[in-house]
């Protein structure tokens, strides 16, 4: 996505300005044939020429002021010196405007080129060279703000596979001794810790990555799927393990061959749930090694987290495959989007000062999703969950593990959340490229 | 070679010449064997039929003229159309997103990436899907049209500050007519995408990335596929057939009619509609029609009954006003009066020709640019199929309702045929050199 309209030149400028008077040189030191770092390189294009000003400067962030005095509309690239991979580009630059166009570069030759309509060959494709300049290819800021974005969701992790140790064992208790209305209630908000990290969560394993994510939460359809047998043939149901095996037991009628035989079978169940679970906070915590090695998360995982609990959401929320017995969909969905936020959160700074109208965006379509998600709410309980409507009753779903609703079938609000949902993952897609440099 | 693998030196030239002209050669000969065996009649067949085919997906239409591409672009032979509805109420959300379309379009309609070449960051999502990499253009084109609910929505509320400039056809609206089932889900929209190219997966790929890039702004509403062209808006081209096998088409616009017939029937003219006047003229209507055909009931239908129904011989696709039909009698002029041998009219009065000709409809033409669907089968076995009905038009209300209602009225053939979704888009004329977006005109 690129960014639109001369608008965006100001802010950007003056953006720059600030966090580059913190690190620009003395003057002293400025060569008279090349700028300095930070000073913007002037860039002027006609239908048939492409001029670049100076076309040497110091590493670090430049700043191009490129007007265009053609008539067409023109884009300006900076390629790396293979003259094919773009460095950076401003596409759609209309006749007589202005725009600014923000990079960091390291030391190294480039090539600047412009290309009238955005298609065919480059016109004025010129050498651009960068020396070495200051040590500023990454600032002591941004260093800084990449290693609390990690510590604070490493933080984060641990803190929910903590609650959610605990909010297991509450669940399990109603569940084993016969209190079948508190267990329902509990379901949807023990499963919500989980949720908030599936991502992460989803990679661990003892033997081999994912067992761990396989055996708490498998959906009984991707497990019959696999055995080529329907979903409630015995033999699917006696390897079936975790939250989904429980929420079968719980929510179905003793007529649809979910239902277990004896409470030895629950307690089972329940003991192996828990059992899982503190496995997985003990890989967390760093207390065994799983099967990639001791647990530690990267940059990487924390700007593709927030994009990979929305996928969550995408696959198998909106269409009601999650909880596809208790149909508390919306829960987990609310779950995967505050994940999101926090893992989006984590890493906003780094993105602000990169591409400020990306930022923007994530914002108001993260407000989109949450002001959508609202109109299913149903108040709170006495500790001040939020509640929400039974998925089955606003949206087409699949009941039962039974067969999946035609894809014409899906309601106004499914279409709504799916927009929502849409609206937030493309932006989202992009932060990674944007914070790992 | 092999034998002289040990013979090659370092720089990777076998007996003093280098590896690389080695295997050209070997190329060329190869070629050239292949060649030498197909000096037949039936070799050089194949040869012509293969040119045609390379020259389809090596044509490349410019995006930038006075009219916009794929109106009277020699009809390809592959179409996929969408409709979008705009999720967004601020207006520069919009402007971006018809800029970012201008962009792409132009892009792919060069047979270029969307974006150019792909990033040098690894990081990001590719800006172009990919799935036509290093494929020519194959005469690709994309055509954008505005639909009345961009203007004001159904509460009657001026969207984005264009409520001023509305054409008072698409204020109007279609008329509903005899025997239709339209499907509102399937029909209209905000903003009209038309992509028609001569390989499917190109159609299919332009459409894909003009969703992806319109995510949080536009939502497709709609999209249908279409293949086997069912006109010819080009006299270098054979008239296609339909469906029900007939040739289809035969009397239509076509771009080489002389400028003054194409300005009375296809495109807006100035002074046509004061409120869009500014933006439109030059442009034109797009009127599309889901038709389904019941193709099990026709093909159990008598060769004479088809030929009455349509008006036409089947083979050649003449008028059943010429007594003995031939290849060379396609364009012969409909005799209206013609009597058969029994002495009865030639041509039935409610047969398809007869209704929808331009000379029982004061001479009203279109440019009709439909092509055939398939979308698998219901649950009873039957073909899902039919005609994607595309018509580019001045005034719909002209040229375009009445002859849509005598045929829903009296039509022979409108027994085997069910409307099932309509849309109607007014298209601007095409992108000047200075513009950054389509419609620009419009917005400003």
């Amino acid at each position: 996505m690129k960014r639109h309209s001369a608008l965006i030149a100001l802010p950007t400028a003056t953006l720059l300005a600030v966090s580059l008077a913190a690190c620009t040189d003395n003057p002293a030191n400025k060569k008279d044939d090349a700028a300095a770092a930070g000073d913007a390189v002037t860039v002027t294009i006609t239908d048939d020429t492409c001029e670049v000003s100076p076309a040497t400067l110091p590493s670090g962030k430049v700043s191009f002021s490129v007007t265009n005095k053609g008539t067409k509309p023109n884009e300006f690239e900076i390629l790396a010196e293979n003259q094919l991979q773009i460095e950076s580009e401003k596409e759609n630059i209309g006749p007589g405007t202005t725009t600014t166009v923000t990079t960091s570069l390291d030391e190294g030759t480039y090539y600047t080129a412009c290309k009238p309509n955005m298609v065919g060959d480059f016109v004025g494709l010129a050498e651009f060279v960068v020396t070495k300049g200051e040590e500023v290819s990454i600032d002591s800021d941004t260093r800084a703000a990449e290693d609390k974005g990690i510590t604070n969701y490493t933080g984060y992790v641990k803190d929910q596979v903590g609650q959610l140790v605990d909010a297991t064992k509450d669940f399990t208790d109603a569940y084993t001794s016969g209190d079948t209305e508190k267990a329902k209630a509990l379901y949807p908000l023990a499963r919500q810790h989980y949720e908030r990290i599936e991502p992460t969560a989803e990679s661990f394993g003892i033997k081999e990555a994912g067992d761990l994510d396989g055996s708490l939460d498998a959906r009984v359809q991707d497990l019959s799927v696999d055995a080529g047998k329907k979903p409630d043939d015995p033999e699917v149901l006696a390897d079936w393990t975790g939250w989904h095996r429980i929420e079968a037991d719980l929510f179905t009628d003793e007529d649809e061959g979910y239902k277990f035989d004896s409470e030895a079978d629950r307690k089972k169940v329940a003991d192996k749930l828990n059992e899982d679970t503190k496995t997985l906070y003990d890989l967390v915590y760093g207390k065994v090694e799983g099967a990639g090695g001791t647990f530690e998360l990267k940059l990487s995982d924390v700007a593709t987290g927030a994009s990979a609990l929305l996928e969550e959401v995408a696959l198998s929320k909106i269409g009601g495959e999650e909880e596809t017995f208790s149909h508390t969909d919306l829960y987990d969905f609310h779950a995967n989007v505050e994940g999101a936020e926090v893992a989006y959160g984590n890493v906003e700074e780094l993105v602000e000062a990169q591409d400020p109208e990306l930022a923007k965006k994530i914002t108001r379509n993260l407000d989109g999703v949450k002001t959508v998600l609202e109109k299913y709410q149903n108040g709170r309980d006495d500790e001040g969950n939020i509640l929400y409507e039974d998925y089955s009753k606003v949206a087409a779903v699949q009941k039962d593990a039974g067969e999946a609703p035609k894809d014409t079938d899906y309601t106004r609000a499914q279409q709504e959340l799916s927009d929502a949902v849409n609206a937030l993952s493309e932006p989202l897609s992009q932060v990674s490229g944007t914070v790992l440099r | 070679m092999s034998t002289d693998e040990h013979s090659s030196s370092a720089d990777g030239t076998v007996r003093g010449i280098p590896r690389r002209r080695l295997f050209a050669l070997g190329g060329a000969a190869g070629a050239l064997g292949i060649a030498g065996v197909g000096g037949g009649a039936v070799g050089y067949a194949v040869r012509g039929a293969e040119e045609r085919k390379q020259s389809a997906v090596h044509l490349s239409y410019p995006f930038r003229a006075e009219k916009q591409q794929g109106i009277l672009t020699p009809a390809q032979d592959n179409m996929y159309t969408a409709a979008f509805d705009v999720t967004t109420a601020d207006r520069q959300a919009l402007i971006g997103l018809l800029e970012d379309w201008t962009v792409a379009a132009e892009q792919m309609s060069a047979g270029d990436l969307v974006g150019g070449a792909p990033d040098a960051n690894a990081e990001l999502p590719p800006k172009d899907s990919g799935e036509v990499w290093g494929y020519p253009a194959s005469g690709l084109t994309i055509t954008f049209g505005f639909g009345a609910t961009l203007f004001v929505d159904e509460a009657g509320k001026d969207r984005f500050g264009l409520q001023s400039k509305m054409p008072q056809v698409l204020k109007d609206g279609v008329p509903k007519f005899a025997n239709e089932a339209i499907h509102t889900s399937e029909s209209n929209g905000d903003l009209l995408v038309q992509a028609c190219a001569n390989d499917p997966q190109v159609a299919v790929h332009a459409i894909r990335n003009l969703t992806r890039i319109a995510f949080g702004t536009a939502k497709l509403k709609w999209g249908q596929i279409g293949y086997g062209r069912t006109s010819s808006t080009s006299t270098k081209q054979e008239t296609p057939r339909n469906l029900f096998g007939f040739k289809d088409g035969t009397n239509n616009i076509k771009s080489e009619d002389a400028d003054g017939e194409l300005d009375k029937h296809l495109w807006v003219q100035s002074g046509d509609d004061p409120a869009s006047d500014g933006w439109l003229a030059g442009g034109t209507y797009f009127m599309a029609r889901k038709i389904h055909m019941y193709l099990e009931i026709w093909d159990r239908v008598s060769l004479a009954e088809q030929e009455d129904i349509i008006g036409r011989d089947k083979r050649f696709g003449a008028p059943q006003s010429v007594a003995e039909p031939a290849a060379d009698e396609e364009f012969t002029p409909i005799d209206f009066a013609a009597k058969n041998a029994e002495g009865a009219p030639a041509i039935d009065a409610r047969s398809h020709v007869a209704i929808v000709a331009p000379e029982h409809h004061e001479g009203a033409k279109m440019l009709r640019r439909g092509y055939n669907f398939t979308d698998g089968n219901d649950s009873l076995g039957r073909l899902d199929a039919g005609l994607f009905f595309i018509a580019f038009v001045r005034d719909p209300r002209t040229n375009f309702y009445p002859i849509l209602k005598a045929m829903a009225q009296k039509d022979l053939l409108t027994e085997y045929l069910q409307h099932q979704a309509s849309a109607l888009f007014a298209i601007p004329p095409g992108i000047g050199t200075g513009d950054t977006m389509i419609g620009q005109k419009l917005f400003t």
